[in-house]
């Protein structure tokens, strides 16, 4: 599979997987202010991810490559990055959400498993970007 | 580390666009090399300075 149609498949497979969860949002949860934000915060990413799909078709265009040595460094410290950023955000989480419910605050499964994937996705693309402007990725 | 990449480039008059096509990388990497901000794998290093007409020793130089 070539890389163009790599990236189409992607493309396709991030707009259905999107749709899905906004769909299956609205008919489980119905519309309020929490699903609101979801479907916004799903909206955002849709956009993040066209914006990225247009730049990757201009590089592709100018006859450079989509990944190289350092990309794949980089797309893999920030990977780590992230795991361990997001599991002390989760732990701080747990203990705000349990002193939340003290004040009648609960969130459901499917809203935390929301907050979860949203958060490790966000944090991610930052140290992504953060790591990608700093250019150093070899050991100090 | 620094490198004499920029300088070589110029000589064959190349921007980073064609050496990053000439030796298959994104252009961000050429320019952190170029900055001495990434060390490049020995594959690469090679490719760059068979690009550029020269041996690695003499493209990549060290303050020892």
């Amino acid at each position: 599979m070539d890389e163009r149609t790599r990236m189409w498949a992607m493309v396709g497979v991030s707009a259905v997987v999107l749709l899905g969860i906004a769909l299956m949002i609205v008919l489980v949860e119905g519309l309020n202010a929490w699903t609101g934000v979801m479907l916004l915060t799903i909206v955002a990413l849709a956009l993040v991810a066209l914006a990225l799909a247009v730049r990757t078709m201009r590089e592709m265009r100018s006859g450079l490559p989509l990944k190289d040595e350092r990309s794949i460094a980089l797309a893999m410290r920030a990977g780590n990055r992230a795991f361990y950023v997001s599991m002390y955000l989760f732990l701080f989480m747990a203990i705000g959400f349990t002193a939340l419910e003290d004040e009648g605050v609960v969130l459901s499964n499917s809203e935390l498993l929301f907050v979860i994937v949203a958060l490790m996705g966000s944090i991610h693309i930052v140290l992504s970007t953060y790591y990608n402007r700093k250019g150093r990725v070899a050991p100090e | 580390m620094r490198t004499r990449i920029k300088e070589l480039r110029a000589r064959y008059n190349m921007t980073q666009e064609d050496l990053a096509k000439l030796v298959g990388v994104r252009r961000e990497t050429i320019l952190f090399i170029e900055k001495g901000e990434y060390n490049p794998s020995l594959n690469l290093a090679h490719a760059i300075a068979k690009a550029l007409k020269t041996s690695i020793d003499e493209l990549f130089l060290f303050d020892d």
